[in-house]
Formats: C-alpha cells, sequence, structure tokens
C-alpha cells in the first residue's frame, strides 16, 4: 500500500514537473550588459513590458560578480573574464534595480520597463 | 568592503547553520551518532571547492544553464531527503529506535548537509577567491570570519531552543521547520529553472515589499527561515506547497499505514506474555 502511494505521488510530481518545463525557449531580445571595474555597462536601460528578455551579462573583470535583483527574483554568479545568460520577464511596467553582489558598492544599475 | 562580507557569508551560512540545527535536534530524539555532521561538512566543503574551481566549466553546461541547474538538482535533492528524513523519524521509536532506520537517518542527514554546504560554500569560495590577492583580503577575511560566526550562532541557539522544548512540542516544531525548508527548496529551484527558461515566467500572486522588503534582516531572517519572497510566481507558490506537502505527508503517512511487519509480530509478543 505504501508503495503504491509513493509511487502515484513520483507519478504525480513528474508529471507536474513535465508539464511546468518547457525546454524550447521562444527566441527572446538580447540586452548585453558588460562588466568592467565593478561597474555595469550600461548601468540603465529601457525594455518593453510583457516581453521576455535575455540578458547576456559579460564579466571583463579577472574576479567574480553576483548579478542579484530582489525585484526580478534573479542571482547568478558570474565568474571572471566570462560570459552568463539570465532570461527575465515578462515584467508590468516599473523600476527594477539591480546590482552586484560581490561589490555593491560600485555594481549597480535598473531595469526601466515601459 | 567589511560590512558586504559580514552581511554576504552570514546570508550564505545562515541556511546551512538553521538546517543543521534542526536535524541536530531531530538527531537528539533518535539517539543518532551525529557523526553525519563533520562528514557532510568536510565533504560538502572539499566539493565546494571543486565546484567552485571549476564554475567557469560548469556555467557553460545546457547553453549557459549549467549553474541554474546543478543548484535546482542540490536543492530538489534537499527537498526529498528531508521528506525521506522526516519519514524515517516518524517510524523510529525513540525509546527503543532501531539501527537500521537510525543509520538510514544519518545517511540522510549526510545528503541533506552535504547539499546544502556544497551550494552555499561554492558561493562563498567565489567570494573570496575575487579578493584573495588584493589589499582588502583580510578585511574580507575579517568580516566573512564574523558573519560565519554570527550564522552559527543563530543555527545552535536554534538548536538549543528545540532541544529545551518537550519531545512532543520539539517534533512539532522540528517538523513545521523541515516543511518549510523543504518548500523553500522546491520553490527556489523553480526560481533557477525561470531563470534559463526551462520554466515559463507568470506575473507575481502578490507584492508584500512594501511590508516586509527582501532586503531588511528581517526579510533576510525569513528568507532563510521559510523561503520568503515578496513577489512569488504562481509555480513558486505551487511547488512551495508541493515542498511542504510532501514532508508533512511523509510524516503522517507511518501513521495511516503502519508498518506491516510490526503488525504481524505484535499479536505474536501478546501470545508469549
Amino acid at each position: 500500500m505504501n508503495r503504491l502511494i509513493i509511487k502515484r505521488i513520483l507519478f504525480y510530481f513528474g508529471l507536474l514537473l513535465a508539464i511546468a518545463v518547457s525546454p524550447i525557449s521562444q527566441a527572446a531580445p538580447i540586452i548585453k550588459i558588460e562588466i568592467k571595474d565593478h561597474l555595469f555597462y550600461p548601468s540603465e536601460f529601457s525594455v518593453p513590458a510583457n516581453t521576455k528578455i535575455k540578458l547576456l551579462i559579460i564579466n571583463n573583470d579577472p574576479t567574480p560578480e553576483e548579478f542579484e535583483s530582489y525585484e526580478l527574483n534573479r542571482e547568478k554568479v558570474i565568474i571572471g573574464n566570462s560570459k552568463a545568460v539570465i532570461f527575465i520577464g515578462p515584467l508590468s511596467p516599473g523600476t527594477y534595480p539591480f546590482f552586484g553582489e560581490f561589490y555593491p558598492k560600485t555594481a549597480q544599475g535598473k531595469i526601466l520597463v515601459n | 568592503m567589511l560590512p558586504n562580507a559580514v552581511i554576504l557569508i552570514l546570508q550564505e551560512t545562515l541556511e546551512a547553520a538553521l538546517l543543521i540545527g534542526v536535524l541536530l535536534a531531530v538527531s537528539t530524539r533518535v539517539h543518532d551518532s551525529k557523526r553525519w555532521l563533520p562528514i557532510a561538512l568536510i565533504s560538502g566543503g572539499c566539493v565546494a571547492a571543486i565546484l567552485a574551481n571549476q564554475m567557469g566549466i560548469i556555467s557553460e553546461w545546457f547553453d549557459y544553464a549549467g549553474q541554474e541547474l546543478l543548484n535546482a538538482l542540490f536543492q530538489t535533492i534537499i527537498c526529498l531527503t528531508i521528506a525521506l528524513a522526516v519519514w524515517l523519524t516518524a517510524t523510529i521509536d525513540p525509546l527503543n529506535p532501531q539501527p537500521g532506520k537510525v543509520a538510514a537517518f544519518s545517511h540522510c542527514a549526510i545528503v541533506i548537509i552535504f547539499c546544502a554546504v556544497v551550494r552555499e560554500g561554492q558561493e562563498i569560495i567565489l567570494y573570496l577567491s575575487g579578493f584573495m590577492y588584493t589589499e582588502n583580503f583580510q578585511k574580507v577575511l575579517t568580516g566573512g570570519a564574523l558573519g560565519f560566526s554570527i550564522g552559527a550562532s543563530i543555527g545552535i541557539l536554534l538548536f538549543y531552543s528545540l532541544v529545551d522544548h518537550a519531545g512532543r512540542e520539539r517534533r512539532a516544531a522540528c517538523l513545521v521547520l523541515l516543511a518549510l525548508f523543504a518548500g523553500n527548496m522546491l520553490s527556489q529551484s523553480t526560481l533557477l529553472l525561470m531563470q534559463i527558461d526551462w520554466l515559463t515566467q507568470s506575473p507575481p500572486i502578490w507584492n508584500t515589499s512594501t511590508l516586509v522588503a527582501e532586503t531588511s534582516i528581517f526579510g533576510q531572517l525569513l528568507y532563510a527561515l521559510v523561503g520568503y519572497e515578496a513577489t512569488p510566481s504562481p509555480i513558486q507558490a505551487a511547488a512551495y506547497i508541493l515542498g511542504v506537502t510532501l514532508v508533512t505527508g511523509a510524516n503522517f503517512m507511518p501513521r495511516y499505514y503502519p508498518d506491516k511487519k510490526k503488525q504481524q509480530v505484535q499479536p505474536v509478543r501478546g501470545n508469549d506474555a
């Protein structure tokens, strides 16, 4: 009986994951952000509302940085001299600040959604 | 540099410290040797160092989705293993603990803490490595040690406040905390899958950022303790509920479906008496 219940739970869990996961991503507009001397370039940019955006972050510094935003619910470590991809949105209009968690005093920026 | 190092290392340490505190309290109830703690900490630390060293390569896996997939895997393992550990503790008789089940609980605790340490440890190592050859390294290291000590102290405080309570209250508190941890882990894993576009992002179901900001100390503590998010998406909320349900279900399942072997043995014992 116990095994049957466990099997059922696992089956529904798998089913839920299979439904929710969509591995084929639609082509999203790409925004390139560069990190240099613990600063974001551009540190401020606009994106359209209700659109999925692909952020291509290039870390030109030799040290790692962590892209973080509480408003966007995003967090990712980017190793020195490497690049990373983060998808954001669709977002409602507003201002979404982001920062580099390893160097928060200098690495700051915001995304304007309109 | 110093305050940032304190906050960052504290944030990273807090989650694992709280989890260790609860698992230690549970293990006291089942009379476990607690040898799992040094094993999980040392092995987790070593693997975290290896992964941090290879993070550049890992990040490029699956079209720059490797980091998120690896972390989501660790979080899902933590959630499922918490459910298994809770099911085991629900079947263990504290007055007469079965060695096999106690050993199985220890293995679960190793897996949970190992995954938690690997997840948070790699970020700490990467952060510290960035300052290694700079003049600020000593300051960052001091701040990091301070943040680590505060995080560890909160974990110890949680452990003692849990073991201070009587058996039933302690069991209930541990169950609630573990269920919330599991929900938090599964919820965070969906967030990572949205970040790499493996899950579709949808608008948040509520916004409580004006009530409790995620950046505030209270918000951070709530995040570590119950996985507080000011703007959760429906998938995140569903994953959270699923994690909580799995753990609470695992706790109550032995009550409704007791061990068949035990049931068969009981009448024989009765005849002997």
